[in-house]
């Protein structure tokens, strides 16, 4: 994230006007050595020593730049977000004209931004706006700044390299509250029993296997019979999101599923933990245990933005036993095809399908 | 505002470039004074309009400078000027123009003229009237690209059929607006795009008073300054380049393209042809310098002699040299033609001395001793195998040069063999009428010249025999009653004078009965050739002996140099006639003044120091530039480089004479006690020096080399002085920091001890900021740290004074 001026390569190259130039300075040399008109020598001077002092000029407005790249922490697919590159121009003396400031991704360059003056010891800030479709691990290998100052004769530039790998998060989608009706009320159902908690749960009459400690004793002096008091259960809310990540073959189509499911389990992880749940996902042969909070989201989203499809062998179906839930409400995420036993899952979700809720 | 003013500007220069481009294509000459002042108006009035063609209303920009508008094109309100008639009009115009530029190109041609001259006439012609054109028709950024190419056409167009001094200021005037207009046209196209960010927040350093602004003052310096790069760089190329060739040795390759343009040109000929037409080229190459040594005052009017011609050939109206008899003093005289007298006789190594004059003067000190002979020193810039042997107004009597013969022909023409293409240095010694130098000489003591023998006589009287017999009569007409020849001669040049015209633009073509016919009867201009021609046949219609003579007139005084620059433009010729008693005497009936001549006149007297300077770099330019060639450039490398080779010897010598000195004063003091104790000593001192010096190096700007990078440089000390000044006003205090503890820890403690030093956490803070931040403190910090300085500076609430 510092600044840095360090060079990797370089861009030289001749623009369209420059090449005219070049061209018509071959012609105008051929006139002078025809004729040896020393007229005509001292206007193919002046061309090329124009030339020359452009690529001077040009090379001075890209000398000691130094540059710094914000990229936000946290980037979504399918969401834009803003990188912001500070150009700063160290010279003490000159400034810097007409400089294209992009950002190179993956190996390629950017749509940049143009700065037409950068005073001496100054600094500009310019804000690129991306959109990244696909999830994953990208890197922002450098910063590309180039200038056809004074007279658009060079397109002059250097990649100045400071590579920088970020993680997109998959795509959040928002989840339709009819479709998710069910799930939430059984697992508020699941919460609202009694238990050895705090919150109140009810009064009932007093039973042989009761605890003596929770009868109400002022409520049975009115009643004039033994009441005791019920608490609910002390547990949170708890949703184990079960990603399956299994696949037959890795083909297109099967991959556009296997997308699919991954942003069906990202979304219902953002929602849940939107919600004040506790979520635990669990995919292939890592689980990560449940938490709350945007902490907890991001480590999920992160595990979801470098999940990889796998294959029948390599696969593992641990998550299929019982116990994975630890008393959580389980939900089943699966791309290519739903599993014969579904085991303790209370919803099973095809990825393919309901992926673009 | 700021796309208001860059559009403002961007049509002033592109203005400005093109009417330098007009400017420099009328002031080739080839246009005559109605032109420019057709043109110049066109394009005044045109620049008015510009306004509202292409900017008026709307911004580049749009309305604000973020947004990007749309294209001008949509823009451009002026319903005249998208009326699609209009432009239909233009182009009928331009057809119409197009296709008389053609028919003026192919049909006015007329033998005898070069058509290589109309080519680049009208071509040029052309291109004024495409900028004009595209003045009136300008809707978008490429009508700017077709007028920044169109105006540099006419420069290189004027490069290439003008070397007149003015060439040069237009040439650096049109660099520096290029500059200025091709920058801005850049920023506009730049700004238009979409990902231009116009106005992003440009944050500079307290007080540094940056602007982000574009245009700038200091914008404008610095395109000036890397123009003033350009014209530096352009010399240096212009020098340096190798020169292939020049115009005065073409290559056969060369013809066509070394006519392209050209007029005709002034200088010396083996021939002197009538039947030519067209414009003279006042070509302004330097020949030669000369200057009078021994005179106090140069002499007004000087007639630079070479060469005479003798026959004039009726059917192709050209005057011709007598056949070419090479004699020299190691040669064998030619058979058919005996003149001794056209013999330099070498009389030393350096010193020539003419057959007939080779009695009188046996040495160099002779012809010096003699006050009839007035020396000249000649520099001719370029010399031809035969380098020709100048002389003011009568044949050279001896010549001091550094040559191996010279050699004379029949008309009292020398020649001396030299390298082709270099310079060349030689002092004359020649007769000079008395009139002609102010200073008074001895009475003349020579004895009168002989007369010319009958085959001579012959010889320069001879006449054509297609001549028609008006000029006869015509002669007679002149000289009648005059008796003596000189008085006839004297007759003839007044009245050539005074009823015949001169102009150096002979653009009709001669009559069937010839130029001097056309001339002298049918009252056609005509330049000095016509002059001097129409004198010569006039006096041997009256049986005088009379011959062409040509050469150089006066040229231009220098004086910087006291030289007289003589310069291709000052080609001329004039009559020769022999008058008994007298000899070869020369007159001059072409009426034209030379520059030193003319009437002086208020503003003449008054200018003359702005004058003088012109003529300076006149001279500079054309010694300089016009006349520079492979010759030039070879002789400019070989000062450079024995330059070189002299200050490395120099430079050597010295470091050779220090050694010595040193060895030998070494020698001598080694050898006592008191050396010995004092290298004892000075090694002591040294390790000492060099001991500090390390330290002084870990503490210092080289710790960071010595210790990984870990401790902070000069720069990062200095950044953090206040810190240390706070430190030592705090120890004044009694609190002073211990090696074990932080920053943040010494500013918890401080703060504890005493409520009112609590903003020492607040330097502590910035600090920290600076020094391990990398950061740069605002005004404001700036400000808010001086403060707290200043007060511990001063005693707190409940101290009385210092411990």
């Amino acid at each position: 994230m510092g600044g840095h001026r360090k060079k990797k390569s370089r861009v030289l190259r001749l623009t369209s006007w420059g090449k005219a130039l070049l061209l018509f300075s071959g012609v105008i040399l051929f006139a002078a050595l025809t004729t040896g008109r020393n007229v005509i020598y001292l206007v193919f001077s002046l061309m090329v020593s124009f030339m020359l002092v452009s690529s001077v000029v040009a090379t001075i407005s890209l000398h000691r730049l130094r540059f710094a790249r914000l990229i936000p922490q946290h980037i979504f697919s399918g969401r834009p977000f803003v990188v912001q590159t500070t150009v700063t121009n160290d010279k003490k003396l000159f400034s810097s004209f007409s400089l294209m400031v992009s950002n190179i991704f993956n190996q390629r360059e950017l749509k940049g931004r143009y700065v037409p003056k950068l005073p001496a010891e100054s600094s500009v800030c310019v804000a690129h706006k991306y959109l990244i479709e696909r999830r994953g691990r990208h890197t922002f290998h450098g910063i590309r700044v180039a200038t056809t100052y004074p007279v658009e004769l060079f397109l002059k530039g250097y990649v100045a390299t400071q590579p920088e790998t970020i993680v997109v998060y998959p795509r959040i989608v928002k989840l339709n509250l009819h479709f998710l009706r069910d799930i939430i009320s059984e697992i508020e159902d699941q919460v609202n029993r009694p238990g050895l908690g705090t919150d109140l749960y009810g009064f009932r009459k007093y039973q042989n296997d009761d605890d003596s400690r929770f009868i109400n004793w002022k409520l049975s002096a009115k009643t004039r019979d033994l009441v005791v008091t019920k608490y609910c259960r002390e547990e949170n809310l708890k949703v184990c999101v079960v990603f399956d990540n299994l696949l037959h073959r890795i083909d297109e189509s099967s991959r556009e599923k296997f997308e699919s499911a991954v942003t069906l389990a990202a979304s219902l992880c953002s929602f849940f933990i939107d919600r004040g749940y506790k979520v635990k996902l669990v995919s292939g042969d890592k689980g990560i245990p449940y938490g709350e909070g945007d902490e907890q989201l991001y480590e999920i989203l992160e595990h979801l933005a470098l999940i990889e499809p796998k294959t029948g062998e390599e696969a593992s179906t641990d998550f299929y036993s019982p116990g994975i839930m630890e008393s959580g409400i389980g939900l089943l995420v699966y791309c290519e095809e739903k599993p014969r036993d579904i085991g303790n899952f209370s919803h099973v979700f095809d990825g393919a399908k309901t992926g673009g809720m | 505002m700021e796309a208001s003013r860059l559009n403002m500007w961007l049509k002033i220069l592109t203005f400005a470039m093109v009417f330098l481009g007009v400017v420099a294509i009328l002031l080739t000459g080839y246009f005559p004074a109605p032109q420019p002042l057709i043109v110049i108006p066109v394009l005044v009035v045109g620049f008015f309009l510009w306004e509202s063609k292409i900017h008026s209303g709307t911004s580049a920009f749009g309305s604000a400078e973020h947004a990007i508008g749309p294209s001008e094109r949509e823009h451009s309100p002026g319903r005249l000027f998208r009326h699609r008639a209009y432009s239909a009009a233009w182009y009928i115009l331009t057809f119409i123009f197009l296709a008389w530029c053609c028919y003026d190109l192919f049909s006015e041609v007329f033998p005898g003229e070069d058509v290589t001259v109309r080519i680049p006439m009208t071509a040029m012609r052309l291109s004024i009237f495409l900028q004009i054109f595209k003045v009136y028709n300008a809707k978008a950024d490429r009508d700017y690209v077709h007028m920044f190419v169109l105006s540099f056409f006419q420069f290189v167009s004027c490069a290439g059929v003008s070397v007149e001094l003015y060439v040069l200021p237009l040439v650096l005037l049109y660099l520096v607006v290029a500059m200025w207009a091709l920058t801005l046209f850049h920023f506009r196209k730049q700004l238009k795009a979409p990902e231009a960010v116009v106005s992003a927040p440009v944050v500079a350093p307290a007080g540094k008073g940056r602007s982000g602004r574009l245009l700038t003052r200091g914008f404008f310096t610095g395109t000036l300054l890397a123009s003033g790069i350009v014209a530096l760089l352009t010399a240096v190329i212009f020098i340096s380049f190798p020169r292939s060739a020049t115009s005065d040795s073409p290559l056969s390759f060369q013809t066509f393209f070394g006519s392209l343009g050209r007029r005709l040109s002034s200088g010396l000929s083996d021939y002197v042809d009538l039947n030519i037409a067209g414009i003279i080229n006042r070509d302004p190459r330097p020949v030669m310098r000369v200057a009078f040594p021994t005179l106090q005052n140069p002499p007004h009017t000087v007639l630079w002699r070479w060469a005479a011609m003798h026959r004039y050939d009726a059917k192709r109206k050209r005057w011709r040299r007598p056949d070419f008899s090479y004699a020299s003093m190691r040669a064998k005289p030619s058979p058919t033609v005996d003149m001794p007298a056209n013999i330099f006789i070498r009389k030393s190594r350096r010193f020539f001395v003419a057959a007939s004059d080779s009695e009188k003067y046996n040495s160099i000190e002779d012809v010096r001793k003699d006050p009839e002979l007035v020396p000249q020193q000649y520099t001719l810039f370029y010399t031809y195998s035969k380098a020709p042997i100048f002389s003011a107004f009568t044949p050279p009597v001896a010549v001091e040069a550094d040559v191996s013969n010279i050699a004379g022909n029949v008309d009292d023409s020398y020649y001396c063999r030299h390298r082709f293409g270099g310079r060349l240095t030689y002092t004359v010694f020649s007769r000079i009428p008395r009139w002609i130098i102010s200073r008074p000489t001895a009475p003349r003591t020579m004895e009168s010249p002989p007369d010319l023998d009958e085959e001579k006589r012959r010889l320069y009287t001879r006449l054509p025999r297609e001549l028609n017999h008006r000029f006869g009569e015509l002669a007679k007409q002149v000289t009648g009653g005059v008796s003596s020849d000189y008085k006839k001669a004297q007759a003839v040049r007044n009245y050539l004078s005074m009823h015949c015209q001169y102009s150096l633009d002979l653009t009709q073509r001669p009559g069937r009965r010839g130029p001097l016919y056309d001339f002298l009867f049918a009252n056609k201009p005509g330049h000095c050739e016509y002059f001097a021609s129409a004198m010569v046949i006039l006096m041997r219609e009256l049986g005088v002996p009379s011959r062409l003579a040509y050469g150089y007139s006066t040229g231009r005084w220098d004086p910087e140099r006291k030289t007289f620059l003589v310069r291709r433009l000052d080609a001329h010729a004039w009559a020769e006639v022999f008058v008994r008693g007298r000899g070869w005497t020369h007159f001059d009936p072409t009426p034209v003044l030379p520059e030193h001549e003319r009437p002086e006149t208020f503003f003449s007297i008054l200018l003359t120091p702005l004058t003088n300077l012109f003529r300076v770099c006149e001279n500079q330019w054309a010694e300089g530039v016009i006349g520079y060639s492979r010759f030039r450039q070879k002789a400019a490398f070989r000062f450079v480089v024995a330059g070189g080779e002299k200050v490395y010897r120099s430079i050597k010598q010295c470091a050779l004479s220090a050694s010595f000195a040193v060895s030998r004063v070494l020698g001598r003091v080694t050898s006592s006690v008191l050396f010995r104790t004092l290298l004892a000593v000075g090694a002591i001192a040294l390790l000492g020096a060099l001991a500090a010096a390390i330290v002084r190096l870990r503490r210092g700007a080289g710790s960071r080399l010595l210790s990984g990078g870990r401790q902070p440089g000069r720069r990062a000390r200095l950044r953090v002085k206040f810190y240390e000044k706070m430190l030592r006003l705090l120890r004044q205090r009694g609190m002073t920091k211990q090696p074990a503890d932080t920053p943040l820890e010494f500013a918890d403690r401080v703060a504890a001890s005493r409520q009112p030093l609590s903003d020492v956490r607040i330097v502590t803070d910035l600090y920290y900021f600076v020094r391990f931040g990398n950061g740069k403190l605002t005004p404001e910090q700036s400000r808010t740290i001086q403060s707290v300085l200043q007060r511990l500076s001063r005693p707190l609430p409940g101290e009385s004074g210092r411990d």
